[in-house]
């Protein structure tokens, strides 16, 4: 079986983890800068491999979650990571049969372009600008992914975890 | 196929979800959130999360690292006792100053002006959103903190309290370009103006009031004024990094950085403004004042309107 096959047989329970690990990371900087948005990087993952656990309603939840922990402005987070569970699922199913790393670039690719679009927000009606460069962190969100995918297929197809992780 | 096998199934469409989604997100950044559950949700999932990081930290240095940080420590006490006893004799000095400035004041009959109680507090971590100026300090409502009380370190200023849970508290920088501080020039206190943060990152940004009187040099300290009653007056806020020749114009551009770096300080002070919660309600009474009768009051429109009553 392929990764997404695998990957499309976890159990609610592992997708629930994932999701509390992403909350637990997200409190975690490099330097105090560089932030990179996991919780995003999840719910994109789980768009493309279960996307009839991921609802907008749960993306809206977890955007105001994170909005809450990263004190920014109220409902910032739920509006983009809305517009972005909303963008994977009319591109999930031409994705299908992309590879993994392909998945990977598009996620990345699309929280790359949300991140520019609120800086160019903020440029344009706040008028603060901010480091284009610290945006070249969320390149790890590739390997990220892949490592994700990875984890969870081996997971699966263990013998010890496979019948807690997957169906 | 079992649950999936709904040939007519009528659900909104997706579209429509984005869209009142979009539009709860959407209304609740014009507010910027019912502060409720902003409050309650950081109870409920910040909250235990720091705590119990900040714990685990605090056994991980008491048990295990402190032992490395020994020697530092002996040799830092060393350079604090000899600091102390520097500061000891200072502090004769400035006792009979002390004395001397009460005994002047009461004679041409001004007003004590009293210390703040300062509580001490610790930063915990700095805000990473990019677009914000913000650190989160150790203290919160339970130890006294109240929203606006100024904070300071030990070279300066560094902020406002803009947000007060229980347990902690956000600090907005004064490089924030929301936050304005009046200040004055230590060295020529009638030059007077505001100090707001700068569009870019790390500096400050003066507007002066009075635009004859524009008496800057280099490494000028700004102070504030305490005029606006909100900062008690002659605390550091920034310096005059540099001041660039005059153009043809008859400009020049002046760069104005903090005291010290914002974003890395680790020990500030919040200073107890006594009756914050009054002056908060005398702005907002005069606020509400100047909207309901734009006119001002003045003594002769007072007499006007005794006039017409009767």
């Amino acid at each position: 079986m392929r990764f997404e096959q695998w990957l499309a047989l976890v159990r609610t329970r592992v997708v629930l983890l994932s999701m509390a690990v992403a909350w637990a990371l997200s409190f975690l900087t490099v330097r105090q800068t560089i932030w990179l948005d996991w919780m995003a990087l999840v719910l994109l993952f789980w768009t493309v491999y279960q996307p009839k656990r991921i609802s907008l309603l749960v993306a809206f939840v977890l955007g105001i979650l994170v909005d809450v922990q990263q004190s920014s402005r109220m409902g910032e987070h739920a509006l983009m990571y809305v517009w972005l569970v909303y963008g994977m699922r009319l591109l999930a199913p031409r994705l299908q049969f992309a590879s993994v790393f392909m998945h990977a670039l598009y996620a990345t690719a699309m929280v790359f372009a949300m991140q520019l679009l609120r800086a160019l927000v903020y440029l344009v009606f706040l008028g603060s600008p901010t480091k284009l460069s610290l945006m070249l962190w969320l390149l790890l969100a590739i390997p990220a992914w892949l490592l994700l995918a990875m984890v969870l297929t081996r997971g699966a197809q263990s013998r010890k975890m496979g019948e807690w992780m997957a169906n | 196929m079992g649950d999936n096998y709904q040939l007519f199934r009528r659900t909104t469409p997706d579209w429509v979800r984005l869209a009142v989604a979009s539009v709860c997100a959407l209304a609740m950044m014009a507010v910027n959130g019912p502060p409720l559950v902003r409050q309650s949700l950081s109870y409920l999932f910040v909250t235990p999360v720091q705590r119990t990081v900040y714990l685990a930290r605090t056994w991980v240095a008491d048990k295990v690292v402190h032992s490395y940080h020994i020697a530092t420590l002996a040799r830092q006490n060393q350079d604090l006792v000899a600091q102390n006893q520097a500061y000891a004799i200072r502090l004769q000095a400035l006792s009979k100053d002390e004395t001397e400035n009460k005994a002047l004041r009461a004679q041409l009959g001004l007003k004590d002006t009293a210390p703040y109680p300062i509580i001490s507090a610790q930063a915990l971590y700095q805000v990473t959103d990019p677009y914000m100026r913000k650190l989160v300090l150790n203290a919160g409502s339970h130890e006294g903190v109240q929203l606006g009380q100024p904070v300071v370190a030990v070279d300066g200023l560094v902020g406002q309290i803009t947000d007060v849970q229980a347990d902690h508290s956000e600090v907005t920088l004064i490089t924030d370009t929301k936050v304005n501080v009046p200040v004055m020039v230590q060295r020529n206190p009638s030059v007077r103006g505001f100090i707001s943060g700068d569009k870019s990152e790390g500096f400050l940004e003066l507007r002066i009031f009075n635009q004859e009187n524009t008496d800057l040099l280099k490494d000028d300290v700004l102070v504030t004024s305490g005029l606006d009653g909100l900062y008690p007056a002659n605390i550091a806020v920034a310096k005059v990094a540099e001041i660039a020749p005059a153009s043809a114009d008859g400009r020049s551009a002046i760069t104005i950085v903090p005291m010290m770096h914002l974003m890395t300080v680790r020990y500030v002070g919040i200073l107890q403004i006594a009756n914050l919660a009054e002056m908060k309600l005398r702005s907002d009474t005069q606020t509400d004042l100047a909207r309901d009768n734009p006119v001002p009051a003045t003594l002769g429109a007072r007499t006007r309107e005794q006039y017409t009553k009767n």
